[in-house]
C-alpha cells in the first residue's frame, strides 16, 4: 500500500467512523415482519419547513414518529419532497427539547409552574396593555396566528402584533395590493407545468424550493423544452441547469425589468388591446423619503396609503419614463447583458411562448421591494404574458403560513383577519361584530412593525417593554442584532417572553420560556404560497410539558378575564373566546385548563370563526372538516354544489375564477381604482441606500442553503442534515481570496458599519460570487451574519434589506 | 469491414499510448508523496492549488477522486455474471439489511451519499449510478426511481467537506426510524414471495436485487426483467393510507367523531 492509498484507506475509514458515530442515531430500529405489516399508521401533514407546502405522509408507531414518505396525492410536490421534507419528523426529537416553563432569576432559568408562568404573563401585560407586543410567525398554524390576533387587537384593544414574515414576504403582499388591490398570486404551481420560459428574479430554487424548481426541471427530461434564465447575484445550484446565466449588480433588478419594459414599449405593446382593457398606467404619487435612516418620514409613506396605489399617467409619460432603459443602458446600470434584455422582452413578446417569472427574497428583502414586485407584475401584463396556464408572475414564500397565517389571517400590524386594513373603518366594525366586541374596540391606528417594535423595545423609555414572541427566533433572524435584539441585554425593566421547542439565541435572552408543542404534535392547518390551506391532525403527544400555542394564548386571555381586565371581556360582558368555545347546550368547554383542551378540536372552532373574515376579499375557506379530508385546497374554495367544494388554480380569470363575470375575460375585482382593473407601474431604478465603497468595499448578499431551514433551530438537530452542512461560511470570489491571501477554510472578518463576524472561508464552494461580493447563509446560530446586516426597509412594506449592504473583509 | 478495423486500429494505439506513458511516468523515482498543507480537504476547494515539483508528480492521483485506484486494469470492474448462482445466506442478508439501514434515517428515506461530492456538479451523479458501476472495490448502485434532475434534492452527502472543519452546532436526537418491514410472505413452500416493502421510489428493483446489489439481498434469478409479473407488492404496505383509519379523538364535531369525554 503506497503512501495514497493508506490515506485514501485512512480518510475512508474516518468517514465510516464518522459514520458509525452518526448513524445510530440515524439507524432503524429491529427489522419486522412484512406479513404483519409493519403496525405503522400514516397520516397527512404539510412539510413544517418552506412555503412550498409539500404534503408529506408521517408515519407514526408506539407514540413515535418512525417514518415519512412523500403524498403521492399531493398536487404540489407529486409524491416527491427535498432532503428536510424526508426528515422532517426527526426535528421533534432533537435531546434539548423544551419540556418545562422557566423563569430567569439571577440570570439563570429555573423551572417554573406553567400556572406560575400564566400568572407573570397575566400580571406584567395587565399591568401596561399598550407596552405590550406580540411578535408571531408564518410557522404560526392558521388557528395559532388567529387567537393571537384576537386577543392582541380584540382583547387588548391595540395593533401591536406583527408576525416575522414581515422580514420574508412584506414586499410581496404590498405589490400584490399595490397591482390588483389584494393580495397574493394569481397564478399557482401548475403554471410551471405549462411554462416555456422561465426566469428567476433574484433566486435559488433549486436549494430554497428544490421540490418546484424539479418539478419544471424534470419536465426537460421528458421532451419538454423549457429555456431557463437564471438572473443572480452569484452563481448557485440553479445557474448549474440555466440556459442563460447573468449576474446583475444589487438593487439593479429594478432596472432589469424597465429594460424589458422598455423593450415591449418599443414592440408596440402598449397598443394591443389588453392594455386599454384590462390595466392602467401608474406610477408613484410623490418620492420616497430619500434616506432610509430617516425613519419618521420613512414610515410616513404607509400612512399615505394614495402613495401606495399611486397616481395614473399617461401613455406619454409612461413612454418618456422608459426612454432611458434602453439594452445598452440597462447593461452599463446592472450588468446584464443588453442581448439578454433583449432575449428575454422577444420571449415575453411571443404569444407562442408562456414566460413565468418567479422569485422570492431577492426582489422582497429590498429597500424597493414594493416598486419591484409591482414591476414584475407589470412587465407580464404589458407583455400579455399573464392569465394564461404558464404565463405567470409568481412570488415564491420562505415559511409554511406566512400566505395562510401571516398575511390572511392578517397578523401583520395594520391588518385585521381575511387581510384587511385596520385603517378601513367599516373593516374594524365587521370585526368587531364578528367578534362580537364593543364598537371601537379595535384601534384605529396602525401597530408598530416588526423593526419598529424591536427598536421601541430596545430603547430604554421605548413604547414597548414586553415582548412575547411565538414560533421564531428573532435573537438570529432580525437584522442588525446589536440595535434589534442584543441591546435588550442592558436594557432596564423589559421582559421578554419566548414560547419556542429549542434553546435559541433568542430564549438566551429571554425572561420568561415557554414550552411549546411542535408540528404534529398538535393539530394545525397551513396556507402555502399558491393560495393553498392544508390540515393536519396531532399524531404524537409533545414531551414533557410542553403545550400548544394556541392553548398559551387562551390561557392567558382567560386568566386576564378572570382577574377582571376589561378587555378580555366581549360586549356582553363573556370572555373573547367564550363564543369559541361554546357548546351546543350553552355551556361552555373549558379549554384553557388544559386537562380538557381536546375535548374538542379547538382548532376546528378557531377556524371556523375566521372562516367569515375569508369571505369579505374573496379568499373564501371550505369548511375545517373539508379540509380534514383533502389534500390541500388552493382558495376561493366554493361550493359549485352541496357538498361540492372546488378550489381555484387561477384567480382574475374568466372560467378559472368563480368570482369573474362571465363575458370579462379578465376581471381585477378588487381594483383600486374600482373599475375591474389592474396596473403596470412604473418605477425607477434607484441605487441602494448602502453601496460599496473605499471604506467598505464589497457587496455582502445573504441567504439560505438547501440543508437548513432559516435559522436552524429545527435542521440544526437533524444528524444527517447537520452533517451535510454543518456550519456557516463566507463565499469569495477567488481573486478577491487572493488579493486577501485567503484560502478556502482561512477564518475571514467580514465587517459593516454596524457589526463583524469572523467565519471560515469557502472558494469555489457550492455558491460563488462575481468579484466583489461575498454571501454567507444565516441558518447558523453560532455565526450570526445578522449582526452585519442592515434594517433600512421598504417605505411601504416595511420588510428590511437582508439582501444587500455594504462591507470590507480582512484575513483573521 | 474497413471502417471498423481502422477505429480498432486507433483505440489499439491509444492504449499503446497510454500504457507507454504510464510505463515512462511509472519509471520516476518514488519521491515523498505530496502532503497537502491544510488539510485534506482543502486542496481541491481552494482557488489556487498548491504547485506540485514535476519530480512528484509520480502519476499519484490528486484531487477529489485521488482516493479510486486509476489503473485501467482495475478501474472498472464486473459484478456477478447474470447466470452466477446466488447463495442464500440469511447471515449475508442480515448484513445486507443493517448496511442499508445504516446508510437511511428509517426504512424508505432517501440513502445518504456515502462519499463526498461537489459542491454543485450534481448531475453527474448518473454517471456511475445511472446503470449503476463497479469501481475497484466500490459499488456505485444504479438508481431505484426514474431519473430526476436534481440529485442533492432528496440525498444530502454524509459529511460534506466545508473547508475550517465543523463547528456547528451538534444536538443529539433520539429518533428511531422504522426498520425494514422484513422477508415477503409466501402462499406456500415455493411460491414466489411478496414485496416486503413499498414500490415507492423502489420501481427499478435491479437496484438492489440485480448483479449490483448486496449479497443477501440479490435475486437467484436477475436475468428475470418483469419482477411483479411473479411478486406481487404488500397490499398492507403499499396502500397505506391517512384517510383509512378513523379519525382520532381530537379531530372534532364534524370532521370526525365527536368526543364524548
Amino acid at each position: 500500500m503506497n503512501d495514497l492509498d493508506r490515506r485514501a484507506f485512512l480518510k475512508t475509514s474516518a468517514m465510516a467512523a464518522a459514520a458509525a458515530m452518526i448513524l445510530p442515531h440515524l439507524g432503524s430500529a429491529a427489522e419486522g415482519d412484512a406479513q404483519a405489516g409493519d403496525g405503522i399508521r400514516w397520516d397527512k401533514a404539510p412539510c413544517r419547513f418552506c412555503g412550498t407546502g409539500c404534503g408529506v405522509l408521517l408515519g407514526a408507531k408506539d407514540g413515535k414518529i418512525v417514518a415519512m414518505q412523500a403524498d403521492k396525492e399531493a398536487s404540489v410536490n407529486k409524491g416527491l419532497c427535498c432532503v428536510k421534507g424526508y426528515h422532517v419528523g426527526l426535528i421533534l426529537y432533537g435531546q434539548d427539547r423544551l419540556t418545562v416553563p422557566q423563569k430567569r432569576v439571577d440570570g439563570k432559568l429555573v423551572p417554573i409552574s406553567w400556572e406560575e408562568a400564566i400568572a407573570i404573563i397575566r400580571d406584567r401585560i395587565s399591568a401596561a396593555p399598550a407596552k405590550f407586543a406580540m411578535y408571531g410567525s408564518g410557522q404560526w398554524t392558521i388557528p395559532e396566528g388567529y387567537a393571537a390576533n384576537k386577543f392582541v387587537k380584540g382583547g387588548l384593544g391595540h395593533n401591536h402584533i406583527d408576525p416575522n414574515a414581515r422580514l420574508c414576504m412584506a414586499s410581496a403582499a404590498a405589490g400584490f395590493n399595490a397591482t390588483y388591490g389584494v393580495d397574493e398570486p394569481a397564478g399557482c404551481y401548475d403554471d410551471l407545468d405549462h411554462c416555456t420560459v422561465l426566469i428567476d428574479w433574484g433566486n435559488n430554487p433549486a436549494e430554497m424550493h428544490p421540490v418546484l424548481f424539479s418539478r419544471v426541471m424534470d419536465r426537460r427530461l421528458k421532451g419538454d423544452k423549457v429555456l431557463y434564465i437564471d438572473l443572480t447575484t452569484r452563481r448557485t445550484r440553479s445557474s448549474e441547469q440555466a440556459d442563460h446565466v447573468a449576474f446583475f449588480k444589487p438593487n439593479t433588478d429594478l432596472a432589469v425589468a424597465n429594460g424589458i419594459a422598455h423593450l415591449l414599449v418599443k414592440a408596440g405593446f402598449l397598443d394591443k388591446p389588453w392594455v386599454d382593457k384590462f390595466f392602467r398606467l401608474r406610477q408613484r404619487v410623490a418620492e420616497y423619503a430619500p434616506d432610509p435612516t430617516k425613519r419618521d418620514v420613512y414610515d410616513a409613506e404607509a400612512i399615505h396609503p394614495k402613495n401606495l396605489i399611486g397616481k395614473d399617467i399617461t401613455r406619454e409619460e409612461y413612454v418618456k419614463n422608459l426612454e432611458f432603459y434602453t439594452p445598452e443602458k440597462v447593461e452599463e446600470i446592472s450588468g446584464v447583458p443588453a442581448s439578454l434584455i433583449r432575449l428575454m422582452a422577444e420571449k415575453m413578446a411571443d404569444p407562442n411562448e408562456r414566460v413565468l417569472s418567479w422569485w422570492c427574497m431577492g426582489p422582497n428583502q429590498h429597500t424597493r421591494g414594493t416598486a419591484m414586485n409591482s414591476l414584475l407584475h407589470s412587465i407580464h401584463h404589458l407583455s400579455g404574458q399573464w392569465g394564461k396556464p404558464g404565463a405567470s408572475a409568481f412570488s415564491l414564500t420562505g415559511q409554511p403560513s406566512a400566505c395562510g397565517t401571516a398575511r390572511e389571517v392578517g397578523t401583520f400590524s395594520h391588518l385585521l383577519p381575511g387581510h384587511l386594513p385596520v385603517l378601513n373603518p367599516h373593516y374594524r366594525e365587521v370585526t368587531e361584530e364578528l367578534w362580537h366586541l364593543p364598537k371601537g374596540r379595535i384601534s384605529d391606528k396602525i401597530g408598530f412593525h416588526t423593526v419598529k417594535m424591536w427598536e421601541e423595545f430596545c430603547t430604554d423609555g421605548g413604547a414597548i417593554d414586553t415582548i412575547w414572541v411565538q414560533v421564531t427566533n428573532p435573537g438570529q433572524t432580525l437584522p442588525h442584532q446589536n440595535k434589534l435584539f442584543l441591546a435588550k441585554k442592558e436594557r432596564k425593566g423589559k421582559f421578554l417572553i419566548v414560547s419556542d421547542v429549542y434553546p435559541t439565541a433568542t430564549t438566551a435572552l429571554a425572561d420568561l420560556v415557554l414550552p411549546s408543542a411542535m408540528y404534529v404534535e398538535k393539530n394545525g392547518m397551513y396556507g402555502n404560497a399558491e393560495r393553498k390551506q392544508q390540515q393536519w391532525f396531532k399524531m404524537v403527544e409533545p414531551p414533557g410539558q410542553a403545550r400548544p400555542d394556541a392553548w398559551q394564548v387562551l390561557a392567558v386571555s382567560k386568566a386576564m378575564f378572570d382577574a377582571g381586565f376589561p378587555g378580555m371581556k366581549d360586549k356582553d360582558g363573556e370572555w373573547i373566546f367564550a363564543k369559541t368555545l361554546k357548546k351546543a347546550d350553552g355551556s361552555l368547554i373549558p379549554a384553557w385548563d388544559f386537562a380538557h383542551y381536546y375535548d374538542v378540536n379547538v382548532d376546528e372552532r378557531l377556524f371556523e370563526e375566521y372562516r367569515p373574515f375569508t369571505k369579505i376579499k374573496h379568499k373564501d375557506l371550505a369548511p375545517y372538516a373539508v379540509y380534514a379530508k383533502a389534500h390541500g385546497l388552493r382558495w376561493p374554495v366554493v361550493e359549485k354544489t352541496p357538498g361540492n367544494w372546488e378550489e381555484t388554480l387561477w384567480r382574475f380569470v374568466e372560467g378559472k375564477d368563480p368570482y369573474v363575470k362571465p363575458g370579462t375575460g379578465l376581471q381585477f375585482y378588487h381594483s383600486n381604482t374600482k373599475d375591474d382593473k389592474a396596473f403596470i407601474w412604473w418605477h425607477p431604478y434607484e441605487a441602494a441606500p448602502e453601496e460599496p465603497d473605499a471604506e467598505y468595499p464589497f457587496w455582502l448578499c445573504t441567504g439560505r442553503v438547501l440543508e437548513h431551514w432559516h435559522s436552524g433551530t429545527m435542521t440544526m438537530r437533524v444528524p444527517p442534515l447537520q452533517r451535510s452542512m454543518p456550519h456557516a461560511y463566507i463565499e469569495i470570489h477567488p481573486d478577491d481570496a487572493i488579493a486577501l491571501h485567503v484560502r478556502s477554510g482561512d477564518k475571514v472578518t467580514v465587517e459593516s458599519r454596524r457589526g463583524s463576524l469572523t467565519l471560515p472561508a469557502w472558494i469555489k464552494g457550492r455558491g460563488q460570487p462575481p468579484k466583489g461580493s461575498c454571501f454567507v447563509p444565516f441558518f447558523d446560530e453560532r455565526l450570526q451574519i445578522n449582526l452585519v446586516t442592515k434594517d433600512y426597509h421598504d417605505p411601504f412594506s416595511k420588510q428590511p434589506d437582508f439582501k444587500k449592504c455594504a462591507v470590507r473583509l480582512r484575513k483573521a | 469491414m474497413v471502417v471498423p478495423s481502422k477505429i480498432l486500429v486507433i483505440g489499439a494505439l491509444g492504449v499503446v499510448a497510454v500504457a507507454l506513458v504510464g510505463m515512462v511516468v511509472g519509471f520516476g523515482h518514488p519521491a515523498p508523496g505530496w502532503q497537502p498543507t491544510t488539510g485534506a480537504s482543502s486542496d481541491r476547494l481552494s482557488a489556487a492549488l498548491p504547485a506540485v515539483h514535476y519530480r512528484d508528480m509520480d502519476g499519484k492521483a490528486r484531487g477529489p477522486n485521488r482516493a479510486y485506484t486509476s489503473t485501467l486494469a482495475t478501474l472498472v470492474g464486473h459484478g456477478p455474471a447474470l447466470m452466477d448462482a446466488v447463495p442464500f445466506d440469511p447471515t449475508l442478508r442480515a448484513e445486507a439489511v443493517a448496511r442499508r439501514a445504516a446508510r437511511r434515517a428509517y426504512n424508505g428515506a432517501p440513502p445518504i451519499i456515502p462519499h463526498p461530492v461537489d459542491a454543485n456538479d450534481v448531475t453527474s451523479c448518473y454517471q456511475c449510478h445511472g446503470e449503476g458501476k463497479v469501481i475497484g472495490p466500490l459499488i456505485a448502485p444504479k438508481i431505484s426511481h426514474q431519473r430526476y434532475t436534481n440529485c442533492t434534492q432528496c440525498h444530502a452527502p454524509v459529511v460534506t467537506e466545508t473547508p475550517g472543519g465543523s463547528q456547528g452546532l451538534v444536538v443529539e436526537n433520539s429518533f428511531v426510524g422504522a426498520a425494514s418491514a422484513g422477508r415477503g410472505s409466501r402462499a406456500y413452500v415455493g411460491a414466489p414471495p411478496t414485496i416486503p416493502h413499498t414500490t415507492s421510489m423502489r420501481e427499478n428493483c435491479t437496484s438492489c436485487h440485480g448483479t449490483l446489489g448486496l449479497t443477501g439481498l440479490r435475486s437467484s434469478h436477475p436475468w428475470r426483467v418483469n419482477c411483479t409479473q411473479c411478486h406481487a407488492p404488500s397490499a398492507v404496505l403499499e396502500q397505506a393510507r391517512f384517510d383509512d383509519p378513523s379519525p382520532p379523538p381530537w379531530a372534532g364535531e364534524t370532521a370526525g367523531q365527536t368526543t364524548g369525554k
